[in-house]
């Protein structure tokens, strides 16, 4: 293989590895919002471990501001690709509504907590994720459901 | 009392020199998803990087020169090109990811993003790799790299169910919800961080700028002995780490941070300080040695003056490369691509390109021509050749397994 070939054949490896797939049928709507749904719950569990080690005063600012910042981009990107998805039936529609929700509120905690550590109001972080408990819940049941 | 020191500094610089960004994504995404189920790999592979590290060692000691530039002159220029290709664009999306785990490491420290960093990164290693004495720079980073210890600190201060973390080591099974491409395709990622091919290169490479003689054999042999295993156990301690609080929150390791997350819930922010010297040391001193590795394989194939033990102006074009290879590393970072992404595609494509980089090794160090009375014995031909059968399977498998998971979903 020359090198301008091989040089070819990882990026399209990349891109086919990397892109979010349309959806055919119901069943494998669900699968991408379980893969969806699941990596939204890493991302709340990952602020809701580092708002506790701040807490405990564990966590400096700046990592806390890293971290926070990381997890609702990581959100926000993970919604952003499974809205991309065109989905296929009437249930698919009302799938999508539901996990649409439960980001839409979970990826507001997580801006709520990022400014909040960037204006240095640690304080404050405990109450601010307060209802990522019950949304981390929520979401393992649709990631029970729908897998 | 002066050689004693001498192989205790090999040592510990080899154990903070063990670790680069793959060994730190890899483990702590394994450890996060699978738990401890998967440390048969890293034992697996810690024992294959000690027979091949030995040989390289003993074939830069005993030949004087480096493996890539009799690799041409034995197996001739074609396969050599394959195998510099193959070589080179791995090492090259190694590089990538070590600058941009730098980035990430000061983004850690500082909070600015890490894309704003890459330049200065970028400028840094080049610099380093141009000015500083290679020893120097091998102690300085593989030192610093040692503080990634708090790690095995941090598990420890977590208080696990050591019962339970030892079950999953020696029962290893796929957990609930995964299934065998996914596990397997992790292994193979793990293999590859443990079986770099640029720690071959550099090794070999390292031992001829370093002069070493037969002299040098022993102290070569302890620093991949001992030195490896326990880097092999900092990599089971960032396993650990992750299996002990990111996987029981149900947490999938994505970023930097995540990895260092463990560290900071058992030692707070002493920890995290310890752990991000250990990071932005172990991933500038495997951006150094990737970036000189590009320059060793491409200047030992075509022949060239390489090397820092002769002046920049004496080995301008083994100069040029790096420099190239640098900014290349750091473009592709601007590009946005992930850095964490980058270095899991970098595992994968390493295992690939494993039996390419060994195979070689294996066949040089059998060669009396350049080996006199110093082949392998038998004992390292069994092992080398068993390794090379394991390195083939994974090879063949790695990019089916790739596709068939989508990389690893």
């Amino acid at each position: 293989m020359t090198p301008p070939r091989a040089a070819l054949a990882v990026a399209v490896i990349l891109a086919l590895t990397a892109c979010v797939g349309p959806s055919r049928t119901d069943s494998d709507y669900e699968s991408k919002a379980s893969n969806t749904v699941g990596a939204a719950i890493s991302a709340v569990q990952t602020a809701r471990v580092a708002v506790a080690a701040e807490s405990k005063g564990n966590a400096p600012a700046t990592y806390l501001s890293v971290i926070l910042g990381e997890s609702e981009e990581t959100l926000s990107g993970v919604q952003g690709q499974f809205d991309s998805v065109q989905p296929p039936s009437a249930a698919a529609d009302r799938l999508r509504t539901k996990v649409d929700d439960l980001l839409t509120q979970a990826d507001d905690v997580l801006s709520q907590l990022r400014i909040a550590v960037r204006r240095g109001q640690l304080a404050q972080l405990p109450k601010i994720a307060a209802p990522l408990v019950k949304l981390s819940r929520q979401m393992d049941q649709l990631e029970t459901a729908t897998s | 009392m002066k050689k004693l020191l001498g192989v205790t500094l090999g040592i510990l610089t080899a154990i903070g020199g063990f670790v680069d960004i793959g060994d730190l994504v890899a483990n702590a995404l394994v450890g996060a998803r699978f738990g401890m189920a998967l440390a048969w790999v890293v034992l697996v592979g810690v024992i294959g990087i000690m027979v091949y590290g030995e040989m390289s060692a003993r074939i830069a000691a005993v030949s004087h020169r480096p493996t890539f530039d009799l690799i041409r002159e034995r197996l001739g220029p074609r396969f050599a090109l394959v195998n510099l290709l193959a070589s080179f664009l791995v090492n090259m999306l190694t590089l990538t990811a070590e600058i941009g785990g730098v980035a990430l490491a000061l983004e850690l420290a500082t909070s600015v993003n890490y894309l704003l960093w890459v330049p200065l990164v970028a400028f840094l290693v080049w610099f380093v790799m141009w000015r500083v004495k290679f020893g120097t720079m091998e102690n300085i980073f593989g030192l610093g790299g040692l503080t990634l210890i708090a790690f095995a600190v941090a598990l420890w201060k977590l208080g696990p169910d050591w019962g339970q973390l030892l079950h999953q080591v020696t029962h290893p099974t796929v957990p609930q919800g995964e299934g065998h491409p996914t596990y397997f395709y992790y292994a193979i990622a793990l293999f590859g961080a443990a079986m770099t091919p640029y720690e071959v290169f550099f090794l070999s490479s390292g031992g001829v700028e370093e002069k070493w003689t037969k002299k040098n054999l022993t102290l070569a042999r302890a620093n991949s002995a001992i030195g490896f295993p326990l880097g092999g156990l900092l990599s089971l301690a960032i396993m650990g780490c992750a299996a002990v609080v990111l996987l029981p929150a149900g947490i999938e390791v994505d970023s930097l941070s995540q990895v260092a997350l463990p560290g900071v819930v058992a030692l707070g922010k002493l920890g995290l300080a310890c752990l991000i010297i250990g990071m932005f040391c172990a991933t500038f001193g495997a951006a150094l040695e990737t970036g000189l590795s590009s320059g060793y394989t491409i200047g030992q194939y075509f022949g060239w003056q390489w090397g820092k033990y002769v002046k920049p102006r004496q080995a301008a074009r083994f100069h040029l490369v790096l420099l190239a290879s640098v900014l290349a590393g750091a473009m592709l970072v601007l590009t946005t691509a992930d850095p964490i992404k980058v270095t899991e595609y970098s595992l994968v494509f390493s295992a690939v390109a494993l039996p390419l980089t060994y195979f070689p090794v294996l066949i040089i160090a059998n060669d009396p021509d350049y080996m006199g009375d110093k082949t392998n014995s038998r004992f390292t031909n069994v092992l080398g050749l068993v390794y090379f059968g394991i390195l083939s399977v994974v090879s063949i498998a790695a990019i089916p397994l790739m596709f068939v998971t989508k990389a690893g979903l």
